[in-house]
């Protein structure tokens, strides 16, 4: 297996390009963090976030004669991430309403009144992840953009093309239920 | 406490205040003490929401990897199916309007003027082939 350490995220692509599979391995390496932290931010983890993250990647790689390197490959894939969740949270509802039944996303059930200091990070995770499971996907989606991965209230109205206006109003309602919901690991 | 703090509060976290927002939450959180607690709330939140590290599962990158050797594949098969039409349907276009000229030029536009078969009975098709092919 090759080195790549000192190898920048353009260099790959164009590795990629000329028929270097290993090149595109150290992206799918260095990225696919990224990539779940978004997508199982959204979907809850399981099979499902497990397909749509490998679904981001093989997206990227049918683009990558396209990339032309105006974002980073991050910020790129974390578009294709949420677009991605975003339509397959639509499918699922769909789904829910053909069988009228909710559709297990694997979200874990917590009892909060049991859980009072946040011991571990399965813990952390396990609280988050019922904690988003609980927003709108509208309002999960700023939340995991900002409050998550980390992007600028501006880069995350770009990136969900709203106006910034909308995006503060939906990050100040999603923070006012998190609270609520996260009661009693932040009190 | 207001509203109007409590939503100057949200926002204080999500975009910049103007110098007057700014001077009047900082009086305000030091004037409220329930104010500055649910300051730090919000914080706490925050914080944990940044640890939240989720990751795929183990073998996530060799079914990437998988799926981008089948992508590569279809490509290439593709690529031959398309090489071969633009190839193949030419030639068969220049093959047709060959043999039409020479049916036009002689004026005979019978099977046996255009590919040089006799006619020939069904039964003698066997022998036919035997011998010639």
């Amino acid at each position: 297996m090759f080195e790549y350490s000192g190898v920048e995220d353009f260099q790959l692509i164009s590795r990629t390009i000329d028929g270097n599979d290993n090149a595109f391995a150290e992206l799918v390496k260095r990225h696919q963090h990224t990539v779940a932290k978004t997508v199982i931010g959204m979907l809850g983890p399981g099979a499902d976030a497990e397909d749509v993250g490998q679904q981001v990647f093989i997206r990227f790689f049918r683009a990558l004669e396209d990339f032309r390197g105006e974002a980073a490959v991050s910020t790129y894939l974390t578009r294709i991430a949420i677009n991605l969740s975003l339509n397959e949270l639509k499918r699922r509802k769909r789904t829910s309403q053909f069988f009228l039944k909710p559709p297990d996303n694997n979200r874990i059930e917590i009892n909060m009144a049991d859980t009072k200091d946040i011991e571990s990070e399965t813990d952390a995770e396990e609280m988050v992840n019922k904690a988003l499971d609980s927003l709108e996907p509208k309002y999960r989606s700023v939340v995991v953009l900002r409050m998550i991965q980390g992007y600028s209230t501006k880069e995350t109205a770009e990136m969900l093309k709203l106006p910034l206006g909308t995006v503060l109003s939906r990050l100040s309602r999603a923070q006012d239920k998190l609270k609520q919901i996260l009661k009693p690991s932040i009190q | 406490m207001s509203t109007k703090l409590r939503n100057l509060l949200n926002a204080s976290f999500d975009r910049e205040l103007t110098p007057e927002e700014d001077t009047g939450l900082s009086d305000a959180l030091n004037d409220f003490a329930e104010l500055q607690a649910e300051k730090n709330q919000l914080q706490r939140m925050r914080g944990l929401m940044k640890q939240f590290q989720p990751s795929f599962d183990s073998g996530f990158s060799q079914l990437v990897m998988d799926r981008i050797a089948e992508e590569r594949k279809l490509k290439s098969s593709r690529a031959f199916v398309i090489a071969f039409q633009r190839i193949a349907l030419p030639l068969l276009v220049a093959a047709s309007l060959v043999l039409f000229v020479s049916a036009l030029k002689s004026g005979d536009f019978s099977a046996e003027s255009i590919i040089g078969i006799c006619s020939l009975d069904m039964e003698n098709l066997p022998q036919f082939l035997l011998f010639n092919y």
